[in-house]
């Protein structure tokens, strides 16, 4: 079984140009993240191919998934667990994005993603088990962490 | 003339983001009816007539590939068009899709145009419709 390798600076790039396609946030990777605000959410999934099998984390805050939420739907909220829901589709879709570049044409399965709401302590123990994360700043205001736990 | 459309997607952000593609594209689809899983589009398929199901693959409960299989078992296929709308990209997965009976394929994240083209390559429509997208 081969190591999966994940360079972060192609990770930075696949984050930013799927957050502002799919979600119209901008995206600045070299800007000083701010402090986390509580609670941090986390969309979680899990993927497996031949290569080997891990998970891939997105986190924000409640604000920024908001600001996401708002920008797909063009306004029209449906419900306050809008936020969740946009959160766990744009990790779906950074997945679809990444597996490709990973795995090639056979893909790999993966799962439907989890929406949690943790404090600083518990994101940033998880974050500690990644091979690779980086860390973004949304729209000159929101952090965002993606993380590739494997 | 107006054709019918299922949107069957377990995020509603999405099935909202593709409703409101419909609108923009100026292509007449109305009404468009929404699934959050193939289970609950089975049963919109069989009460109501549906030209166009444009169907997510991973789903909880019955995802887009059991969804055609169902539609091609029972014969569904015939007179609906299925559009695959999903963030998988494995070409495997597609080339799959396509032999069950999908066809047409569009990748998230998806512009107004992108859902648009497809939709002209699959439909003939009375005139050419007024493009929203301006």
């Amino acid at each position: 079984m081969a190591a999966i390798e994940i360079d972060a600076h192609r990770i930075t790039q696949i984050l930013t140009e799927v957050l502002q396609d799919a979600s119209f946030v901008l995206i600045d990777a070299t800007a000083r993240p701010p402090a986390w605000q509580e609670p941090v959410m986390q969309a979680i999934l899990g993927f497996s191919a031949a290569d080997g099998d891990g998970r891939l984390l997105l986190a924000t805050t409640k604000a920024c998934a908001r600001v996401m939420a708002e920008n797909m739907c063009a306004g029209e909220l449906d419900g306050a667990q809008q936020a969740d829901d946009a959160l766990g589709e744009v990790l779906n879709i950074v997945t679809g994005v990444l597996t490709a570049e990973l795995f090639g044409p056979k893909g790999c399965s993966f799962g439907l993603p989890k929406i949690s709401h943790s404090d600083v302590s518990t994101h940033e123990a998880l974050l500690q088990q990644a091979a690779c994360s980086v860390t973004v700043v949304a729209d000159e205001t929101h952090r965002i962490a993606f993380a590739a736990i494997i | 003339m107006s054709h019918s459309a299922l949107i069957v997607d377990d995020s509603s952000t999405t099935r909202l983001a593709i409703k409101r593609c419909l609108l923009m594209s100026g292509l007449p689809f109305d009404p468009v009816h929404e699934a959050s899983n193939g289970a609950e589009a089975l049963v919109l398929l069989e009460k109501e007539p549906i030209d166009l199901v444009l169907a997510d693959v991973h789903m909880p409960v019955m995802g887009g590939a059991e969804l055609i299989a169902a539609m091609a078992s029972a014969g569904m296929l015939a007179k609906t068009k299925v559009v695959v709308v999903s963030s998988d990209r494995s070409e495997d997965l597609l080339e799959a899709l396509r032999d069950a009976g999908a066809q047409g394929f569009v990748r998230k994240p998806f512009r107004p145009e992108d859902i648009r083209s497809v939709l002209c390559d699959l439909f003939t429509f009375a005139s050419e419709p007024e493009d929203g997208s301006n």
